[in-house]
């Protein structure tokens, strides 16, 4: 008996062992990355100090802290893109999805990328008692990546961004559905269906915006420099905020047709309602992380 | 010392060399072997069963789990997969509503205040993913 209890409380252990990490997961990238971060930041003024001293005096012990120290941040500023990659890649994938194939070639390239920042830091660490030259010759390999990274960097959380404001403009549209049949059922239901035609033109004109958010992913935060991705990503930003100004003003049509509905219609509080509930209260709640 | 094994006579005489005797093997006796089969054989048939039971009743859970767990990610991947872009906002309704019992269900209600409540909290700036400002030239 004990043996059968022991073989069923085995599996559950197990299935419990699989899934707590599938959960802790998401947190735990962005947080690498936050702390990598920040080790990165804490470093960088020693690293200035110790290059600036070695500049001014140019003793042996000068230069061997310096080495010792550019050597150690540029492990550090490795682990920072390795870890942000990462973050960015999980951030794709656990997102709303409207676009799988964008998804899955951002993936791809943070994937790739990730694997060579890995090759990078170690051929950092293997280096014993590294000259200055060589350490420069190291840096310029990651450096050539800068741009590419970049715009790596920006189509990814373009695309996340984008993810979220899509998500959110099907959830109108699926609602406008639902409002649509109960106004259809209405005796006199001309104004309630001039609110409906409203959310709905709001919503499309949302996704115009979200459309021509998406353009500028596509066509313009390929090529670039840094400034100019960083200009990119702010008229991304301005188009995908002028989308949430028109999904909410959708929003307050239906809850205007919401208010109207309720004097015309008993309000049901089944089970399936607040099983209905709950998994919009779930989905919201995940919205709310991503 | 056995004579017939030596070395040949240097003188060189046909002595021929004796064929080597057949193995002999040790016989258990009857009674020894019916001891052994005795005692071994059913204390290991026992425990063998046994073992093949927890086997099979491990085996049995572990299948219905995975099965479970297979029928969850099916579930999954099917909501999921509802990712079709309707280029006009008259788009086929997600959930068939009984509109002719003249009752709003309160999951509506909740649904509108709750899509309105995610329009407003949505995160567009994800600053915990801002792109890293990092020192891309390092040379003295």
């Amino acid at each position: 008996m004990k043996k059968i209890i022991q073989i069923l409380i085995l599996p559950i252990i197990c299935l419990l062992i699989i899934s707590i990490p599938r959960v802790v997961f998401a947190q735990r990238q962005i947080a690498d990355f936050t702390y990598q971060y920040q080790k990165y930041l804490q470093m960088y003024p020693n690293y200035e100090i110790k290059r600036d001293e070695f500049l001014d005096h140019k003793t042996l012990a000068s230069q061997n802290d310096a080495i010792s120290i550019t050597q150690a941040i540029m492990i550090q500023r490795a682990m920072v893109m390795k870890t942000y990659f990462l973050a960015l890649r999980y951030k794709l994938n656990t997102g709303p999805s409207f676009d799988a194939d964008t998804i899955s070639k951002l993936s791809f390239k943070l994937s790739d990328a990730d694997g060579w920042l890995q090759n990078h830091i170690e051929d950092l660490s293997k280096v014993k008692n590294p000259t200055l030259t060589q350490l420069f010759e190291i840096s310029n390999r990651f450096e050539k990546h800068k741009l590419e990274y970049s715009s790596l960097g920006y189509q990814s959380i373009a695309t996340i961004y984008i993810g979220k404001m899509y998500d959110l403009q099907q959830r109108i549209i699926a609602t406008d559905s639902i409002l649509s049949q109960y106004i259809s059922s209405l005796d006199d239901s001309s104004y309630l269906t001039n609110w409906l035609k409203d959310s709905k033109k709001s919503s499309y004109e949302a996704l115009l915006s979200i459309r021509r958010a998406e353009d500028i992913r596509d066509n313009k935060l390929k090529n670039g420099t840094d400034v100019q991705f960083i200009k990119q990503l702010n008229r991304i930003n301005d188009e995908l905020e002028n989308s949430k100004r028109l999904l909410l003003q959708s929003s307050g049509f239906q809850k205007e047709i919401i208010g109207e509905l309720k004097k015309n219609y008993k309000i049901d509080l089944d089970v399936n309602s607040n099983n209905i509930d709950n998994n919009e209260a779930t989905e919201s709640s995940n919205i709310n992380n991503l | 010392m056995n004579q017939d094994f030596t070395a040949p006579p240097m003188g060189g005489e046909n002595i021929p060399y004796r064929d080597l005797a057949a193995d002999q093997f040790a016989v258990a006796s009857k009674m020894n072997k019916s001891v052994l089969d005795n005692s071994s054989i059913n204390i290991s048939s026992k425990s063998n069963k046994n073992n093949i039971k927890y086997l099979i009743i491990a085996v049995i859970v572990i299948l219905f789990f995975i099965l479970i767990i297979l029928v969850v990610l099916v579930l999954k991947s099917n909501q999921n997969s509802v990712s079709n872009l309707q280029p006009t906002p008259t788009s086929t309704p997600e959930i068939i509503l009984d509109v002719n019992n003249s009752n709003l269900p309160q999951s509506v209600i909740m649904q509108v205040d709750q899509l309105n409540n995610d329009i407003k909290n949505v995160d567009l700036q994800e600053l915990d993913l801002t792109y890293p400002n990092l020192d891309w030239e390092i040379i003295y």
